[in-house]
């Protein structure tokens, strides 16, 4: 016969060493014994028993009675005396199991809440990034201070300049350049980059077989080498250690691969497989801004030393490119800010201020349980006082019940914590950096810790300080039972407004945000977004070397698709709506070049004949681009209204013409205002991509029925025409609208949620105050009824108390709310931060709410029968 | 007996059940001995560990006896020292000392 196993476990954690092996042998036989005499089931409960009286004669041993330094007795007693507060607080525990309950849970959602959100922001905002010595690297920018640019990319040629002259921080850079990778089974498209030799050797990045790039390779001619992810070498290459001296097809173009990477290495945010470096041919531009360098401070250089000595580098290359550089300077940052730019950390406050403002509710609900609580122990505490405990005495024993309950909160809400974090980060964007990272960690644990004894000392205080304020004499006179006057309530009412203020401010921001959402899901882009298929195709140079060729092939994939009958039009552009943006400056003829601050500046793109059609956009003047616009004929560009207003208010701006890249165009038409990656419209300049044929575009499909049904007729058509050349990106214009907007619109969502938890919150404070404030009144309200007052009177009162109390609360939170919106302005994506409906609704709203939460106790009041109230007398 | 101090209750209690067992005391015997004559329920784990304290402040010897069975472990016996029958024995003294002076109202006196 086994003994039980929890007990035994147990004894073998507590038992001194010396007499372990024979107690448990002891208990073993006479286990065994009474199992046979009284059955198993008083054998356990006797071991059991045996199990739990082990424990104090075992703490014992191992706290030596007789101490002999002070110090240590001294310890010992205080220790002895948490121990007492401890036990004397679970006994309190068990009188009132209903309320506690409710203040666990509660707690437990506030506290969950916050690990949950904090493990998102730490994630983006504060740990260190995975890289050797992070906090060396840096992100190399070029600013435009005329304009306001900050944190702007820089142009190849002047990125050689800075990393030549810089004697502060080794430099390198980057930029995206997809290939289609032709050997092994069939094309695909690889997410690559093209880079400076020393990219990996600035990142501290060691390849796992091979080498980095060397500096001559990074010259045009001798750049035919690639280095490849450890992903893409498992996937493709079968991880073959050979691939490194083998040659692989891009584009058409032989690359001979010269390292694979460690699988730890990745770049935030972007899954490059494949890199090649610049092949610089000295000849690059200065006016076209490509990169985001990076950079590693030398060993004993600072941030600012760098700062210092680029914006230097940058006057001096102002003065000798002056057409191309002149107003431009340089700065540096940490490596952070270009990974997680300032909407993630606008984006993380936000969050972090409204899931703290959810765990203060919740403070302030408990807070009033545990008031609840201490007055219903009033006499008990008066007794404990009177008896000699002294009032420190008794305010660590308040500290240490809030305390424990807290604690349990804590345990529950990271156990919730544990089931949120994966379903928070799954409703994140995948495309955004570190994703995969956020989790639940030392980190997070220790932050749940420090929240979880913040939120003990918050709820602790209040019923401390009542207590403290009580009178004993008063306390043991009112015999257990509270007198007309009703105690604590000044406390409690503070509260509640403090929770309907809280909850007013958090519920105004979370609707404009989810207002901002929802705006820009169903707003009006100017383009039709119903039915329309995107993909790219990109045609490599080696084979598509003249614009004849690529117009050829292009014209051919048009009609192709276009003589399908699932298709109803056919274009293309060189970005679709929302997929990324490109700008130029330009100037107008005849005019006076302006300053710098002044210069025109627009979108632009290329398009294919009835791109217009296609998306819907109707001309309002001239032409759309057709096809007579040819590299031989007169370069064309179509506007749209706000670019045209802009610069020929009030008259037509066909015939015009801008001037730009060296070239005067004419314009032939105006087009509505449509909306890209911007929630407003900004000037916008097309051209023809037969008039200047580019490799690499975006086809669109507006289909007769469901647009993703139009995929494989786009991937055979591709292949008919050329077999190697892959098809990607592929998506609807719906999946790229709920895409480009994913990183804004999570914000609302989670705001969301915490808003409606906050308004639940709220309503159960004033529940509770006012269904308390009932409780502590019910004889008066008898006495009111026997002396004849009205039933509806009584119940009209103690609304009347809610509503003041929510009032008063909501009014406090129109002002909070109306600084706080404004911080918001970045989500609010237009949604103007002081929206009066939203205000007006919400204060609406919350009054409601918390006039119906004073209802339930309304009522109770009414049903006071005065009978039972005098008989109690 | 070092100064100031004194012994434990059930401290007391093993060594009068050490002198009255004799050479029987063995772990289990002086267990069964105390239930039998206090009627308390008692701790296994405390008699061990009071008699492991014993031995160790030197009232106590533990000696081994002969296996039980084949294959069985041999049990502890335990015999009181010099030391620890003076502990007693001067434990004795003082609550007699204490009792000797006892004046009781007629009311608490015992039936």
């Amino acid at each position: 016969m086994r003994s039980p196993r929890i007990p035994t476990f147990m004894l073998r954690r507590v038992l001194p060493a010396e007499v372990r092996e024979e107690v448990l042998r002891d208990l073993d036989d006479r286990y065994e014994d009474l199992c046979r005499w009284g059955g198993r089931w008083a054998a356990s409960r006797w071991y059991w028993a045996q199990a739990l009286r082990a424990v104090g004669p075992a703490a014992k041993d191992r706290m030596p009675r007789h101490t002999r330094t002070p110090v240590a007795r001294r310890t010992r007693e205080r220790l002895e005396s948490v121990v007492g507060d401890i036990t004397l607080a679970f006994r309190a525990f068990w009188r009132s199991p209903g309320i506690i309950a409710v203040a666990v849970i509660s707690l437990a959602l506030g506290i969950g809440a916050n690990t949950a959100i904090f493990s998102v922001v730490d994630t983006f905002m504060f740990r260190p990034l995975s890289f050797t010595e992070p906090e060396r690297l840096v992100h190399v920018y070029a600013t435009l201070p005329e304009r306001g640019w900050n944190y702007n990319e820089v142009s190849i040629a002047n990125f050689v300049d800075f990393r030549e002259q810089s004697r502060t921080t080794d430099i390198a850079a980057s930029y995206a350049r997809d290939f289609n990778l032709s050997s092994g089974d069939g094309p695909e498209r690889i997410n690559g980059e093209r880079a400076s030799w020393n990219y990996f050797r600035v990142l501290g990045v060691q390849p796992v077989h091979g080498r980095t790039f060397t500096a001559d390779e990074e010259q045009r001619g001798q750049h035919h080498v690639a280095i490849v992810s450890n992903g893409l070498w498992r996937r493709r290459f079968g991880a073959a250690p050979s691939l490194v001296g083998q040659t692989v097809q891009l584009d058409g173009e032989q690359y001979t691969v010269v390292g694979i990477l460690p699988p730890t290495f990745r770049w935030y945010g972007s899954n490059t497989e494949i890199w090649t470096p610049f092949g610089l041919a000295g000849d690059e531009s200065r006016g076209s801004n490509v990169l985001k360098p990076i950079g590693r401070l030398r060993p004993d250089a600072t941030l600012e030393q760098a700062n210092t000595e680029l914006s230097g580098i940058a006057r001096r290359l102002e003065g000798a490119y002056p057409e191309s550089n002149r107003g431009w300077g340089a700065g540096v940052q940490g490596l952070h800010g270009l990974i997680f730019p300032e909407q993630f950390e606008t984006g993380s406050l936000i969050l972090t201020v409204a899931v703290a403002f959810v765990l203060l509710i919740t403070c302030a609900n408990v807070a009033n349980l545990m008031l609840t609580r201490v007055v219903r122990r009033g006499r008990e505490i008066a007794l404990r006082r009177a008896l000699g405990a002294g009032r420190g005495r008794i305010v660590r024993q308040l500290l240490t019940e809030a305390m424990i309950v807290s604690v349990f909160g804590g345990v529950v809400g990271v156990v919730g914590a544990y089931i949120a974090v994966p379903v928070l980060a799954g409703l994140l964007p995948g495309t955004l950096p570190r994703v995969e990272d956020i989790g639940v960690d030392g980190r997070v644990l220790s932050f749940a810790l420090v929240v979880t004894l913040l939120t003990g000392v918050l709820v602790g205080i209040a019923p401390v300080f009542h207590s403290s304020r009580s009178n004993i004499t008063d306390a043991l006179r009112e015999g257990g039972r509270s007198a007309v006057g009703v105690r604590g309530v000044g406390l409690r009412k503070l509260l509640v407004v403090s929770e309907v203020t809280l909850a007013m401010t958090l519920l105004v921001a979370s609707v404009l945000l989810v207002k901002a959402f929802w705006r820009v899901q169903t707003m009006d882009y100017g383009w039709g977004r119903e039915n329309v298929l995107t993909f790219r195709v990109s045609l490599p140079e080696a084979q598509y070397e003249s614009g004849e060729t690529v117009t050829g092939f292009y014209r051919e994939l048009l009609s192709r698709l276009a003589s399908d009958p699932a298709a109803l039009a056919v274009s293309g552009t060189t970005i679709p709506p929302l997929q990324g943006n490109t700008n130029t400056f330009f100037g107008v003829p005849g005019r006076e070049t302006p300053s710098i601050q002044q210069r025109p500046l627009t979108e632009f793109r290329f398009v294919f004949p009835g791109y217009f059609e296609t998306m819907g956009i109707p001309v309002l003047r001239g032409r759309g681009l057709g096809d007579q616009d040819r590299p031989t004929t007169q370069p064309v560009v179509v506007i749209n209204e706000i670019l045209a207003d802009r610069y020929w208010p009030g008259e037509s701006p066909v015939g015009r013409q801008v001037r730009f890249w060296g070239e005067t165009r004419e314009i032939v038409g105006v087009v509505r205002n449509t909306l890209d990656v911007r929630h407003y419209a900004e000037p916008m300049m097309f051209m023809s991509a037969f008039q200047y044929p580019r490799r690499d575009m975006g086809l669109l499909i507006r289909t007769v029925g469901e647009p993703s049904s139009a995929v494989e007729l786009a991937r055979a058509t591709v292949a008919d025409l050329a077999a190697t050349l892959p098809i990607y990106d592929v998506r609807t214009m719906e999946e790229a609208i709920s895409e480009r907007w994913g990183g804004e619109t999570v914000v609302a969502k989670i705001m969301g949620c915490l808003a409606v938890v906050a308004l639940l919150l709220a309503v159960a404070g004033v529940y509770g105050v006012i269904s308390y404030m009932v409780s502590q009144r019910i004889r008066e309200m008898g006495i009111r009824m026997a002396l004849g007052a009205e039933r509806v009177t009584v119940l009209r009162m103690v609304l009347r108390q809610g509503a003041t109390l929510t009032v008063t609360g909501v009014a406090i939170g129109i002002l909070i709310a109306s600084f706080v919106t404004r911080s918001l302005s970045f989500f609010l994506l237009g949604v103007n931060p002081y929206d009066l409906t939203t205000f007006g609704t919400v204060a609406l709203a919350l009054c409601v709410a918390g006039v119906a939460g004073a209802y339930l106790p309304a009522r109770r009041a009414t049903k006071a029968d005065p009978l039972d109230v005098l008989r109690a007398e | 007996m070092g100064k100031g101090e004194y012994l434990g209750e059930f401290e007391q209690i093993v060594l009068l059940s050490l002198a009255r067992l004799r050479s029987e005391a063995s772990g289990r015997r002086i267990y069964d001995e105390l239930v039998d004559v206090t009627g308390r329920e008692i701790s296994v784990a405390a008699v061990y560990i009071t008699l492991a304290r014993l031995a160790k402040k030197g009232y106590v010897r533990s000696s081994l006896g002969e296996p039980e069975g084949a294959g069985g472990k041999p049990l502890k016996y335990f015999s009181l020292e010099p030391a620890g029958a003076r502990a007693l024995r001067e434990s004795h003294d003082q609550w007699q000392r204490l009792w000797r002076g006892a004046q009781f109202h007629p009311e608490l006196k015992a039936k």
